[in-house]
C-alpha cells in the first residue's frame, strides 16, 4: 500500500482528538462540528468501538455515509440506532451522563473557559452577539471537554473571555468555580498549530507543537501566556492508517479537505 | 350523537391564536422539523411586542420573526444557521437592544417548560452552578435541598407553540421523525394553543395501524394544518432536506445594504398569502421535491 497524501489539516485536527477519545465513553456532539463528529466516527472504527455518539440532531450512534456539514442534518437521522429528545439532554446534562464533549468559541482562554456568548462589556449591548451556547450545564457536567480551535489566532486565544458561555477550569481571573461542580473540565486543546493540556495550575500549557510550526509563531499568535521552549516536542503526525480509515469510512468525499 | 371534532384549519386561522406580547415558542431544531410556513403566516398576521423561544437550538424560523420585527424579548440559548453562518437578525437585534435577550440555556429553558408542563412554579437544577449565565439571572435562585445546592429555574410556559409533523390525523396526533426534541415538552407547557403544521394529512385509521409513530397525542395539540413542504426551506426529516440555497439567499439578503433588499426577499418569500404561492416563489413543489425530497430512501 503506498502512503496516503499527507493529512488536510482539519483531517490532522479530527485525528488528534480522535486520538484523545477513550473506549466506553460517551461523546455529545453540538451543531457546527463538522471536525468533532468526524473525530467520534474515527475513533469508533479503530480503538473506541463502544464510543457512544450522540449527536446535534438527535441521533444515537448514526452512521453517516458522508459527513454532514451540518449537526443537525438527516444524514444523521437516517442512520442512527435511536433518539434521544431534549428532555433526555436535560436529564443527561443535570446527572453527568456524558463523559466528554468538544466545544469552541469566539474566546477561548487559558483557563479553558470559552465564550459563545458575547463580546463587549458587561450590562451594555454586545459588540458582538455570538450564537449562544446551547448548554452550559454539558460543561460544567461532563466528565471532562476537549476543546478545539480550527484557526489558531490571538483574536480567539485569549487570556481573558469576554464571558464564560463555558465554565474552564479556573474563572477568566484565576480564582476557583464553586465546589458543587461535578465535571472533570477542560483536559485538552487541539488547535490548527499545537496541542495543549491543561496543567496542574489550570492554565493551557503546550503539549506538542505542530510539525513546521516556528515556536515563535505559536507564541506570537496565542493571545495568553504560554511558555514555549526553544525545542519543543513535536506533534506526531496521524497513523497513516487511521488517514485511510478517515477517507474511506468517515469522509468518503473528503469534506475536511475542502 | 355529536362526532369527534376535526382540528384542522388554515395557518391564517391557525395563528389568529396568538396575540399582542405573547410568548410564541417555535419547535424544531436549527433548520430541521421547523413550522416555517405557520411563522410566515404569524408574521402576516403581524402581532407585536412578541417574546419567543425555540426548542431550543434554533435557527431560519426565529430568525426570520426576528427580522420582520415582531419580536421585542426571546428566551434563546442559541441562534445559528450553523456552517451557512450567524443568524444576521438575531445577532443584530441583540447587538442593537431592539430584542431583550435572556441568557439560558439547554436546562434552564428545558427545564423552564417542564417546570411549566407539569404546572409548577420551578425546576431544581445544579449544572449551572456559579456560571457566568447563572450570574446574568437574578431570577435563578440558589437554595440548599437535602444538603445539595441547586437552583430553581422558574418555569417557561409559552402561550402558544408551533410545532411541524411529517404526518399527522385531523385530530391533532403527529408523526414526527427523527426526534420530537423539545416539541412535546413545549406542547405540554403551552398556556393557550398548540398549532401543528404537517405535510401530510392522514385518516385516523392510519394513525390507529402504528400508534406507536404517534409522536405527540391530539389531546396536546388543538390546530392541524396542512403543509406539504411546510417546514421549507428547513428540513422535514424523511420527507426533504433543508434547503440551502433558499437559506443562503436570506442569508445574503439580510446582509444586503441596498435600500429596499430586504423588503424584496419578504415581499416575494413571505408576503404571499397562499402556501402555493410560497411554493410556487421557490421553484415549485414539483422542482422542490427533485432537489430536496428524500426520495423514500427513508423508510
Amino acid at each position: 500500500m503506498s502512503a496516503p497524501e499527507p493529512a488536510a489539516p482539519r483531517e490532522l485536527l479530527a485525528c488528534l482528538l480522535a486520538e484523545r477519545l477513550r473506549d466506553g465513553e460517551t461523546m455529545i456532539v453540538g451543531g457546527a462540528s463538522q471536525v468533532p463528529m468526524a473525530a467520534g466516527l474515527l475513533a469508533q472504527r479503530r480503538h473506541a468501538p463502544n464510543l457512544t455518539l450522540l449527536t446535534g440532531s438527535g441521533a444515537v450512534n448514526p452512521r453517516p455515509r458522508s459527513l454532514p456539514p451540518s449537526g443537525g442534518d438527516a444524514e444523521y437521522v437516517r442512520t442512527a440506532e435511536a433518539f434521544f429528545t431534549m428532555e433526555d439532554v436535560f436529564d443527561d446534562t443535570e446527572r453527568g451522563r456524558y463523559d466528554v464533549a468538544v466545544f469552541g468559541g469566539i474566546q477561548v482562554d487559558a483557563y479553558g473557559n470559552f465564550n459563545l456568548t458575547r463580546i463587549g462589556v458587561p450590562g451594555e449591548p454586545p459588540r458582538l452577539r455570538g450564537p449562544g451556547f446551547v448548554n452550559a450545564g454539558i460543561a460544567t457536567g461532563a466528565g471532562r471537554f476537549m476543546l478545539l480551535v480550527e484557526q489558531h489566532s490571538p483574536r480567539v486565544l485569549v487570556e481573558r473571555v469576554d464571558f464564560a458561555s463555558g465554565a474552564g477550569s479556573r474563572r477568566p481571573d484565576g480564582t476557583p468555580y464553586p465546589e458543587a461542580r461535578r465535571g472533570g473540565g477542560p483536559d485538552h486543546l487541539v488547535t490548527s498549530l499545537a496541542c495543549l493540556r491543561i496543567g496542574d495550575d489550570g492554565r493551557f500549557e503546550l503539549a506538542t507543537l505542530h510539525p513546521g510550526v516556528e515556536p515563535a509563531t505559536l507564541v506570537e499568535r496565542t493571545g495568553f501566556a504560554l511558555d514555549v521552549p526553544a525545542d519543543p516536542p513535536r506533534t506526531d503526525l496521524p497513523d497513516p492508517e487511521a488517514l485511510v480509515v478517515l477517507r474511506t469510512a468517515v469522509d468518503p468525499t473528503g469534506e475536511l479537505r475542502r | 350523537m355529536p362526532g369527534r371534532s376535526p382540528k384542522l384549519t388554515d395557518a391564517a386561522a391557525a395563528v389568529a391564536a396568538v396575540e399582542d406580547g405573547d410568548h410564541v415558542a417555535i419547535g424544531g431544531i436549527w433548520s430541521q422539523n421547523s413550522p416555517a410556513a405557520l411563522v410566515r403566516a404569524l408574521i402576516r398576521s403581524g402581532p407585536r411586542e412578541l417574546t419567543v423561544s425555540a426548542g431550543p437550538a434554533a435557527g431560519f424560523a426565529v430568525d426570520l420573526l426576528i427580522a420582520a420585527g415582531l419580536v421585542r424579548r426571546a428566551l434563546l440559548p442559541n441562534v445559528t444557521f450553523e456552517h451557512l453562518g450567524m443568524a444576521p437578525a438575531f445577532r443584530a437585534a441583540v447587538e442593537s437592544g431592539e430584542v431583550e435577550l435572556v441568557e439560558c440555556d439547554e436546562p434552564s429553558l428545558v427545564g423552564g417548560y417542564r417546570a411549566a408542563a407539569a404546572g409548577l412554579p420551578s425546576q431544581q437544577v445544579a449544572s449551572l452552578l456559579g456560571t457566568d449565565l447563572a450570574a446574568t439571572r437574578p431570577d435563578l435562585v440558589g437554595r440548599t435541598v437535602e444538603g445539595r445546592e441547586v437552583l430553581e429555574v422558574p418555569a417557561v410556559a409559552p402561550d402558544v407553540v408551533l410545532l411541524h409533523a411529517q404526518e399527522a390525523d385531523p385530530f391533532g396526533n403527529l408523526r414526527q421523525r427523527g426526534t420530537v426534541f423539545a416539541d412535546k415538552v413545549m406542547a405540554k407547557a403551552a398556556r393557550k394553543a398548540v398549532l401543528a403544521s404537517t405535510d401530510r394529512l392522514v385518516g385516523n385509521a392510519e394513525i390507529r395501524r402504528d400508534p406507536w409513530r404517534t409522536t405527540i397525542a391530539g389531546y396536546l395539540v388543538d390546530a392541524v394544518v396542512e403543509l406539504p413542504l411546510g417546514a421549507h426551506p428547513c428540513g422535514s426529516h424523511g420527507e426533504y432536506v433543508a434547503d440551502e440555497e433558499h437559506l443562503r439567499g436570506y442569508l445574503e439578503a439580510q446582509g444586503d445594504e441596498r435600500q429596499g433588499a430586504r423588503e424584496d426577499w419578504f415581499r416575494t418569500f413571505v408576503e404571499p398569502a397562499s402556501h402555493d404561492a410560497y411554493l410556487t416563489a421557490c421553484g415549485g413543489p414539483t422542482e422542490l421535491a427533485r432537489r430536496l425530497g428524500e426520495g423514500g430512501r427513508w423508510l
